[in-house]
């Protein structure tokens, strides 16, 4: 026997036989377990929770970014069919609807062929509240009304000469519709303040070709989106009537008639430049003839933008929407949004802002529908 | 040992009631995905019509808890959604491990198809409700909405009408 076991022995007898080593029972121990496995179930349940929380957020921002997006693209597309843009209309033209306080969007058609002081439609977007309403999320609704979408579609592309009759056809059909006004909802999610933000571009007109338009959106648990601050920074989508400019330049044989010495054709110059033409349905479509190569710098459709009242970019009462520039297309050696050292400048050529040099001759365009060169057309 | 029995039989108690608590999320879960599901494969559907410069239409045939595939049917020239040009067919029951999965679509509570035009709207909503015998409080609803065809997921308690705010 070893020491050490020998003094255990010793103190093993020395103690009282009633008394025991403090222990645990068997019920402490289970009362014990199941306090633990609550409490570890409890704590796995909330990081549980607040994962499926997370996900779904994300889920949910990521479908609101989705709608602001495709209510704009909407909104967008539809303008294009439109002959002017107003901020107010005198009734909302569906039934049973009170006009919207807010601001309004109305997209005015083209006029009525039996009364050409009319518009052939009106498609009017304005706000109205939610409410504690569970079929609509966030603060407000984004609501449309007019004719169904498809029933105001144009032909988009110039079509070849020899389908001009099949376009002429498509637009009488298209003035042909018979469609009843419907009121819908376009977003659901719209900010509490001052969701629907518009403004014509030429705030001396009542009405325009383009406005500038901001929409914000936000669930009822979150921030704005896109921050409100945005707008203030130039944010803003610019919204644009477009269907006058039905002209097709390659179509008119007035315009393209004269040919270079290289056997280009060529404008007209002694019948195109400065004239306004209009076809049967009323649309207008003028015409400006640039001399190029000269000196200096060119603004088509621009304005003063130190204006007062303020003038946002192109001024719609003098549109130019087919644009004569007397040179080659590869002649302009520079072609991006806008003259350097302006915001977004070496962005792409568009519609909105063209701005072409050939190192000392500089045009800046806006709204600017169809460029024709010596050698070829480009229809922005 | 009567303590350990007593004592074990309090914790199958509240784990059977837990269980059955589960089970139910669970389910409520799968009828859930089966909505995302759902509505990925119509946003699908509208971006292909909108890129094709064309129209789709997606019906609903009624196996396997509910199959959404492009209309063979669809006779409309414009089509441009044939079998074979969308991601494989939606088998909503198969997809959510749900074997008790229905679906039917208002209104009408039938077929009902939707069609996307080549602006990718849409010119009659539809909403699909998807519902299970083993999820007796509800259903999950799929709302697609015109002139957009903006989807939304929204919960439908039993009896109620479709609750699109719980997803905000």
């Amino acid at each position: 026997m070893t020491r050490r076991f020998r003094s255990l022995q010793f103190i093993s007898q020395a103690t009282p036989s009633k008394t025991r080593l403090p222990s645990f029972t068997l019920v402490e121990l289970l009362v014990g377990s199941v306090i633990t496995v609550i409490v570890v179930s409890s704590l796995a349940a909330l990081a549980l929770i607040s994962e499926l929380r997370l996900g779904r957020d994300s889920e949910v921002n990521q479908n609101l970014r989705d709608q602001w997006g495709r209510a704009l693209a909407f909104i967008n597309n539809e303008a294009q069919n439109a002959y002017w843009i107003r901020t107010s209309i005198a009734a909302w033209p569906c039934a049973g609807g009170a006009l919207p306080s807010g601001p309004l969007l109305v997209l005015e058609g083209p006029p009525n062929p039996a009364n050409n002081n009319q518009p052939f439609w009106n498609v009017v977007y304005g706000v109205r509240a939610n409410g504690n309403s569970t079929e609509w999320r966030g603060f407000n609704r984004l609501v449309r009304c007019g004719p169904p979408f498809e029933a105001l579609r144009r032909p988009d592309a110039p079509l070849p000469v020899a389908q001009q009759a099949r376009r002429a056809a498509a637009l009488a059909g298209n003035l042909a519709f018979t469609e009843q006004n419907t009121e819908s909802v376009i977003a659901d999610q719209l900010a509490q303040t001052n969701p629907l933000q518009i403004q014509l571009y030429d705030q001396t007109l009542a009405k325009d070709r383009d406005v500038q338009l901001s929409l914000f959106m936000s669930r009822r648990t979150g921030a704005s989106y896109p921050p409100p601050g945005m707008f203030a920074s130039a944010f803003h989508t610019q919204i644009r009537a477009n269907r006058n400019p039905g002209f097709d330049v390659t179509g008119n044989p007035a315009c393209l008639t004269t040919t270079d010495a290289d056997g280009n054709q060529q404008p007209n110059s002694a019948v195109c430049p400065s004239m306004p033409l209009k076809d049967s349905l009323g649309r207008t479509t003028y015409i400006k003839e640039f001399n190029l190569p000269s000196a200096g710098t060119f603004t088509v459709n621009g304005c003063n933008p130190n204006a007062i009242p303020k003038c946002l970019g192109p001024k719609s009462s003098s549109t130019i929407d087919v644009i004569f520039l007397k040179g080659n297309f590869a002649d302009f050696t520079t072609r991006q949004f806008a003259a350097p050292g302006e915001p977004n400048a070496s962005g792409p050529c568009s519609r909105i802002s063209c701005w072409l040099s050939n190192g000392s001759q500089n045009v800046q365009i806006y709204d600017g529908n169809v460029l024709v060169f010596y050698d070829q057309i480009l229809r922005l | 040992m009567i303590e350990v029995l007593l004592v074990s039989a309090v914790i199958l108690g509240g784990s059977s009631l837990a269980l059955r608590s589960m089970f139910l999320f669970s389910e409520q879960r799968k009828l859930r995905t089966a909505a995302v599901e759902l509505s990925g494969y119509l946003q699908v559907a509208r971006n292909v019509a909108n890129a094709a410069n064309g129209r789709c239409r997606i019906a609903l045939t009624q196996s396997n808890g509910g199959i959404f595939s492009v209309d063979p049917t669809f006779t409309d020239p414009d089509n441009v959604c044939l079998p074979g040009t969308l991601p494989p067919d939606v088998r909503l029951g198969g997809l959510a491990g749900s074997r008790n999965l229905k679906a039917a679509t208002l209104p009408g509570g039938g077929n009902y198809p939707l069609t996307f035009s080549p602006e990718g709207s849409i010119r009659a909503g539809a909403t699909v409700l998807l519902s299970s015998s083993d999820v007796p409080n509800g259903a999950w609803c799929v709302d697609v909405q015109a002139p957009l065809g903006t989807v939304r997921l929204g919960w439908q308690p039993s009896g109620g009408t479709c609750n699109y705010a719980i997803e905000q």
